[in-house]
């Protein structure tokens, strides 16, 4: 075990997740009331026996820096191996290869056989180790995971495959999408790096060209269980409330497969006489006087008497004031809502009040 | 080794007798407490946020649990190269082993770690009692007075002051006399069993107090032989929540105390946070049929059912149809279906089936615990 070095690379900034990605980069949007996107595929690999983790983050990484600290909260405080964090200026004009390529050093150094490649933060738990097995036992070269599409997973990248479960193209439709997570042996790995960085742009372009030329084998491995890819405003919203269902929560948070996050001390959350919560998530350290209602509340909260929270995803320390109504809105850190403000959102899209604003009527 | 002015002992051997079945398995201070901690967190958190750095913890009683929440004492920002958190157990050397004989002899046994870090003065605290407190307040107040010890004490009422460690002092909280526990109480100053002393007098007192016969306690021995010697012993009287919870119904008062908004005790102040071991659950899930009010909910937890006047602790569950009133619900345990419990304590991991019923309205607290298996399930006789 401890065979495989992990790396995520954080995708640039997505414009539809605006204003979400303001002040931060995707991977450290708060979700799920008490965690940031990353966590869930940083504590997959760690549970995963992955104990060696780069993270490659573009500049706004202010917050997921603060956030990942030196790895203590995913025991990855390691005198050997741990969190190597790569910083780069170049995620945005010239993709990820010239960034992979300037951190050769870090995987010569590192001990592990195996690279596991995550290109986004997906929100899921899995286990890593039986794609690595298949890996190994399949002699691939590389081994992408995919999984059946659904309705609402058209931002899956379509792949076709055949019988022998190789990868045979990238077509513009497909029943199954590839996740964007790969395998390979780490000599194969830098082999790429070094014939690619000056022809392509990105890894995943790499990969087209040798399924286009069937120069490498690539093989597919498929996963069945639960996996969220949020692109916009509204996957965000529909994947936090779809918590709410408990099926749903217990194929996230498995009994013995945590989701680590940064831990803040945070006083259980007091509920008071005339507190009325239902069907809601709530995390620590929140005071809750009013009512909550099919809603997501991060820690220290506070939630005035009379107000009314439907249907909404409110981060950490907001405000929410007397008799104040929200229905269907995403409210982002320390946002103050005033007393008998009433907001909501269209139909269509759920509505993001930007971090530290105070939010207004009409809005 | 870097000098330190203070070092703190932690006294954390105590078996909690008056505890019952709670502390058939864990010490006293590892005790859970407050819906996310064990009460020992309020004094490592009081050395932490009073900027202490070194604290030795004397361990004795059933200390598996103990010993593996503090570990080298992350959770409370106590792992330091310099300093940090070190658990003392009583050990073997060449004239033979011995346990802790009292609170006194536990220190006297640890003079070489506390002679390591040089320090001017020694805090002596408890791992059992819960209060937020800055230490270094009460350490300027020391030094100010040029006292040899500083006892931290808290008015309580007259008519209660028979079951506490009454100070009696003259003018400037100078300690005159001290009485555990007596019938006609001259004065109502308790102890708070927070002791700060120059550590050279004390050594002095804690060599001499192992050549008489003794009971090797701070209380019983070293105060009443300073006073004897007409040493300066000074009150330092503190204010705000301070609760020994030495018993089933002071622990479920303490409890509950934390739902009264009126209560000194802030477990919300960010610059006094009370750092713990968290067990990082994912977040607590209030059902659709669910009502929870004036109570207090921790990660975890699972509520379809109805919670009034009560703690629930981390990762324990209330099924539908189930009414919780005045009652705290430790860790782990689970709650079945239509089950009723008034004024009770359900311990960690245990399992009540559907349908029970357990304590009344007015009753007396009751304590529903687990066997020696740890994971017992457990049948009401009420029901």
């Amino acid at each position: 075990m401890n065979n495989i070095l992990g790396i995520i690379h954080v995708a640039n900034d997505n414009k539809r997740l605006q204003p979400l990605t303001n002040h931060r980069c995707k991977a450290s949007i708060p979700f799920g009331s008490r965690y940031r996107m990353i966590d869930f595929i940083l504590s997959s690999m760690v549970n995963s026996d992955i104990q060696n983790i780069g993270v490659f983050t573009p500049l706004n990484n202010r917050s997921l820096l603060d956030h990942l600290g030196d790895g203590k909260d995913w025991d990855l405080d390691r005198k050997q191996d741990g969190l190597f964090i790569f910083p780069s200026d170049r995620l945005k004009e010239t993709g990820n290869l010239t960034a992979f390529y300037s951190a050769k050093d870090y995987l010569e150094k590192s001990s592990q056989d195996y690279v596991l490649l995550c290109f986004d933060t997906f929100i899921t738990n899995i286990d890593f180790q039986p794609l690595y097995k298949q890996h190994v036992k399949s002699r691939a070269d590389i081994t992408i995971m995919y999984k059946d599409k659904q309705k609402s997973d058209n931002h899956f990248i379509p792949i076709e495959i055949d019988d022998f479960q190789n990868i045979i193209g990238e077509p513009n439709q497909s029943e199954i999408g590839s996740l964007d997570i790969m395998i390979l042996r780490k000599e194969k790995y830098l082999d790429l790096l070094n014939e690619h960085v000056h022809k392509n742009d990105d890894f995943q372009d790499v990969i087209l060209y040798h399924i286009q030329n069937n120069s490498l084998n690539i093989k597919g491995f498929k996963y069945n269980g639960y996996v969220k890819k949020i692109s916009t405003t509204q996957q965000y919203f529909d994947s936090n409330i779809g918590l709410l269902n408990l099926e749903e929560m217990k194929q996230l948070f498995k009994e013995n497969n945590e989701i680590y996050t940064k831990l803040k001390d945070e006083p259980p959350t007091k509920y008071s006489a005339s507190s009325k919560v239902n069907n809601s998530l709530i995390a620590n350290g929140c005071i809750i006087e009013g009512n909550v209602e099919n809603s997501i509340l991060f820690r220290g909260v506070h939630v005035k008497r009379g107000a009314l929270i439907k249907n909404s995803i409110i981060m950490p320390n907001c405000r929410v004031g007397e008799y104040a109504k929200l229905d269907r809105m995403i409210l982002d850190k320390e946002v103050i809502v005033l007393p008998y403000d009433n907001l909501q959102s269209s139909e269509q899209e759920p509505k993001v009040i930007p971090k530290k604003e105070t939010a207004r009527t009409n809005v | 080794m870097i000098r330190k002015e203070m070092v703190a002992m932690l006294l954390a051997g105590g078996e909690g007798s008056r505890l019952g079945n709670l502390t058939k398995w864990i010490a006293k201070p590892a005790v859970p407490f407050g819906g996310k901690y064990r009460i020992i967190d309020f004094t490592l958190s009081n050395c932490n946020n009073s900027g202490i750095d070194t604290v030795g913890v004397l361990t004795q009683y059933q200390p598996l649990i103990l010993n593996s929440y503090l570990g080298v004492g992350t959770d409370w920002d106590l792992n330091r190269k310099r300093g940090g958190l070190k658990i003392l157990p009583p050990f073997v050397q060449k004239s033979g082993g011995r346990w802790y004989k009292g609170t006194a002899n536990a220190i006297y046994e640890n003079i070489p770690f506390i002679e390591q870090y040089d320090p001017e003065f020694v805090l002596v605290i408890s791992g059992d009692h819960i209060y937020n407190m800055d230490y270094t307040k009460m350490l300027d107040a020391h030094k100010h007075s040029n006292a040899d010890a500083t006892i931290s004490v808290i008015e309580v009422p007259w008519g209660e002051a028979n079951r506490f460690g009454i100070m009696n002092t003259s003018k400037n909280y100078q300690i005159s006399e001290f009485e555990e526990k007596p019938d006609n109480p001259k004065n109502n100053l308790a102890s708070m069993g927070v002791y700060i002393f120059n550590w050279q007098t004390l050594k002095r007192y804690l060599i001499d107090n192992e050549h008489t016969s003794s009971s090797y306690d701070f209380g019983k021995d070293i105060i009443p032989a300073m006073l004897a010697d007409n040493r300066s012993l000074v009150a330092y009287p503190f204010e705000g929540y301070w609760k020994d919870v030495g018993t089933i119904e002071s622990l479920w008062q303490a409890n509950l105390d934390l739902l009264d908004n009126d209560v000194a005790l802030d477990l919300n102040n960010r610059h006094w946070r009370i750092r713990s071991a968290d067990p990082n659950m994912p977040p607590q899930y209030i059902g659709p049929n669910a009502k929870v009010t004036r109570s207090m909910v921790n990660e975890g937890c699972v509520v379809m059912g109805d919670i009034n006047h009560s703690v629930l602790f981390y990762d324990s569950h209330v099924d539908e149809g189930s009414f919780i009133k005045d009652s705290i619900i430790m860790p782990h345990a689970k709650i079945g279906k239509n089950v009723t419990i008034h004024r009770a304590i359900i311990s960690e991991g245990v399992i009540i089936p559907d349908g029970v019923t357990i304590g009344n309205p007015q009753g007396p607290i009751e304590l529903i615990d687990q066997s020696s298996n740890y994971k017992q399930f457990y049948r009401s006789s009420v029901n």
